[in-house]
């Protein structure tokens, strides 16, 4: 019932698009941090000093062993809508790609 | 495969994607109206798009597209043939 074309059979060289990933800009980066994107706040609310696009934690009382704590999320700004396809995620906040050599070998680190 | 066809359908996935993020981002956050209207924006864009697509292009789903005769669904290329599908370009991203 189904035509196959032979066209179609054919595999892409590249499973995704490299520039989604490989050739992040520098600046998307905090320096020495190579897992989190360098997010600048938008102009106006949420994203201004005082109502950062993450909220920073600064005490969280009462912790337990084993229990994970995720900031909860604020609208700051939105990727278009291609770009957003693309790197996966719509908000910026949440982009943060590993930069090449890293998906390969990274040292530990200790502060 | 036609270039407007392959941009439409690039638009028109680049949307629903974004309307699956604000819908999640949503059912946190039901109370965000400037979410809320970014996702009522991309619904009311993406119904655009979609009859645009499917007037022009042919039914993108078997049961809530209509057809014209004889039945289109049928027709090549059928979706997870890679000549359906457009190339994500570096410059977007």
């Amino acid at each position: 019932m189904m035509n196959m074309r032979s066209s179609d059979s054919k595999m892409p060289e590249k499973p995704y698009p490299p520039e989604c990933y490989d050739r992040v800009p520098e600046s998307e980066y905090i320096p020495g941090n190579p897992y989190l994107p360098n997010i600048e706040p938008a102009p106006g609310a949420p994203g201004t000093p005082g109502y950062p696009c993450v909220p920073q934690e600064t005490v969280i009382e009462n912790v337990k062993l084993a229990r994970a704590y995720v900031p909860f999320q604020r609208l700051c700004s939105t990727y278009p809508a291609v770009r957003a396809l693309c790197r996966g995620t719509l908000f910026p906040e949440l982009f943060s790609p590993y930069r090449g050599p890293d998906k390969k070998h990274r040292p530990p680190q200790y502060e | 495969m036609d270039s407007n066809r392959e941009e439409l359908l690039k638009q028109l996935s680049a949307l629903d994607f974004t309307i699956i993020e604000l819908n999640l981002f949503l059912n946190t956050h039901p109370r965000d109206r400037n979410a809320l209207m970014k996702y009522n924006t991309a619904v009311e864009q993406a119904k655009m798009l979609r009859m645009e697509y499917e007037r022009r292009y042919g039914p993108l789903t078997a049961y809530y597209s209509t057809s014209s005769y004889p039945w289109q669904w049928i027709c090549n290329p059928w979706p997870w043939h890679y000549s359906f599908n457009f190339r994500l370009a570096g410059e977007e991203c």
